[in-house]
């Protein structure tokens, strides 16, 4: 029905970063989750997936079904991938890393996919650390959050998998980040940092 | 100087300067406990969005009567929590309100007119705008139009204060007597009418407020740009069918949303009266700050509806989108 033909734009159009902050409280909801691959006791990527809100899939779904048929085909889910890519790009893919308490931002991803899953848009995609980095010494943390906080990620307790060549000994530590103030300093993102000693 | 007079100045401060938060980068960081606060009334408000969206598709079940009330009742709720975090309109409210110095019940009417409109908005701009001109393009222009027109609601009352027929100079009434007198805090009996009392003498007058539809352009101006938040139900209802369900609960979530607002525009009432208070006892200074208050509340507005303004023009460049 050609309702919100390119609501992708219509959603962003007000959110110019720190320019304009009239939609500041967020409008988009994502539940998050992220695996940790390990090799040689270091992360060689984030495998993160996100998985939207009804009614933001809802329009998304509207918005990228070009053929009016209903669904998201092959080639529109394409297109929406990378559509959302290059969109995220400017915005760190919301996966910030820290590394040896150094900030550090994400410009490239790989295997960037779109899909629906249970009417629900679903993003995947894989953050490669280029060189990987030593667990050991708890040089490693990152959080997943849109610091524009248009979109709110949550990543549940139980949301931090571990894969690859596990060590024995592996402890995730959660704690906010004092050095990033969010939404008017009303809050802090919360960093998760995976060690693995010995 | 009593300590309540200054504990309203102080918090009439800490109003504007949430408002300034809107011209800043945010580098602060806000009281431990208040991000507490913040923090559980957001996860609060992920929980109520997604009811919202099993509400909508229950519609069709077959409790759907039930349903619907409950979906009224989690807009509403929605409404009141999406409010709660700082946004543009309640910056504009709180200077409008400074600016003009409205009395209590036109702050809190003010907040019912603007929710309202916004309210209306988004269903002309799903249902008629977006269907003839395309979604992106009429939201685009209708908040263009609404930042642009608070810049010049700004103007307007910047222009009367400095020429001298602003609510603190006592010119501007005369017309409307008989309205509204004995409402809170309503102290001056005897008018001023000489044009010298922005300056000097007594505590400024309360301006006399004229019929309630003088609210309407400032309403009108901030009720122009589309909440999201209320596009986006609607929009999940006509996708499930229910589009009149969605008009119904846009109407919930907007006098949700004027609950929140009104609360802030009765903060904004109290802490500027007292403020004013405070300087009454003071003669000349009284004037002077009730005078520096209508100039301060006008000059951000002019910022804010510019600078908002301004920050469309950047829709061009990068967008933070999923």
């Amino acid at each position: 029905m050609g309702l919100s033909r390119r609501l992708l734009l219509l959603l962003t159009s007000s959110l110019a970063v720190g320019a304009s902050p009239a939609a500041a409280h967020p409008h988009v909801w994502i539940e998050a989750s992220a695996e940790l691959r390990i090799e040689a006791d270091a992360v060689e990527a984030i495998a993160v997936t996100w998985v939207f809100d009804d009614l933001y899939s809802y329009a998304v779904m509207e918005d990228f079904d070009l053929d009016g048929d209903g669904r998201l085909d092959e080639a529109e889910l394409r297109e929406l991938a990378d559509v959302s890519r290059d969109n995220l790009s400017h915005y760190s893919f919301f996966t910030h890393l820290r590394i040896d308490g150094v900030h550090r931002p994400v410009s490239r991803v790989e295997d960037f996919e779109a899909s629906v899953e249970e009417e629900r848009i679903v993003y995947r995609f894989t953050v490669p650390l280029d060189p990987p980095v030593p667990l050991q010494d708890g040089a490693f943390a990152f959080s997943l959050f849109d610091e524009t906080y248009f979109v709110d990620l949550a990543l549940p307790d139980d949301g931090v998998a571990l894969s690859g060549e596990v060590p024995a000994a592996c402890s995730e530590r959660r704690e906010l980040d004092q050095g990033q103030p969010l939404y008017f300093g009303l809050f802090y993102p919360t960093y998760v940092t995976v060690s693995c000693p010995g | 100087m009593t300590r309540r007079g200054t504990l309203s100045a102080l918090l009439l401060l800490g109003i504007l300067g949430g408002a300034l938060l809107f011209l800043l980068p945010p580098q602060l960081a806000m009281p431990l406990p208040l991000q507490r606060v913040v923090a559980g009334l957001l996860r609060l408000q992920a929980e109520l969005h997604r009811e919202l969206g099993a509400l909508v598709r229950a519609l069709q079940g077959e409790e759907a009567g039930r349903a619907f009330l409950t979906l009224m009742g989690v807009a509403f709720l929605y409404g009141v929590l999406h409010a709660a975090g700082p946004g543009h309109g309640k910056a504009v409210i709180a200077a409008y309100l400074v600016a003009s110095r409205a009395r209590l019940r036109r702050g809190v009417l003010l907040a019912f007119l603007s929710a309202g409109a916004q309210g209306i908005t988004a269903v002309v701009l799903v249902g008629a705008l977006g269907l003839l001109f395309g979604l992106q393009a009429s939201s685009l222009r209708l908040e263009q139009a609404s930042y642009l027109a608070i810049a010049g609601i700004g103007a307007w009352l910047l222009l009367r204060q400095l020429s001298g027929r602003g609510p603190a100079c006592g010119h501007d009434h005369g017309h409307d007597h008989g309205h509204d007198h004995g409402g809170p805090g309503h102290h001056h009996h005897g008018h001023h009418h000489q044009g010298a009392a922005c300056t000097a003498g007594p505590p400024p007058p309360r301006i006399e407020e004229g019929p309630w539809w003088r609210l309407l352009p400032m309403a009108g101006a901030i009720g122009l740009r589309p909440c999201l938040g209320a596009v986006l139900v609607l929009l999940f209802a006509v996708g499930q069918g229910v589009f009149p369900a969605g008009v119904a609960a846009v109407v919930a979530m907007s006098a949700g949303t004027a609950i929140t607002v009104a609360a802030l525009a009765l903060l904004t009432v109290v802490a500027r009266d007292g403020a004013l208070r405070l300087a009454s006892g003071g003669g000349r200074a009284g004037g002077l700050l009730a005078r520096g208050f209508g100039i301060l509340g006008a000059l951000l507005l002019l910022l804010l509806g510019l600078a908002l303004f301004l920050g469309t023009g950047e829709a061009a460049g990068p967008r933070p989108l999923p």
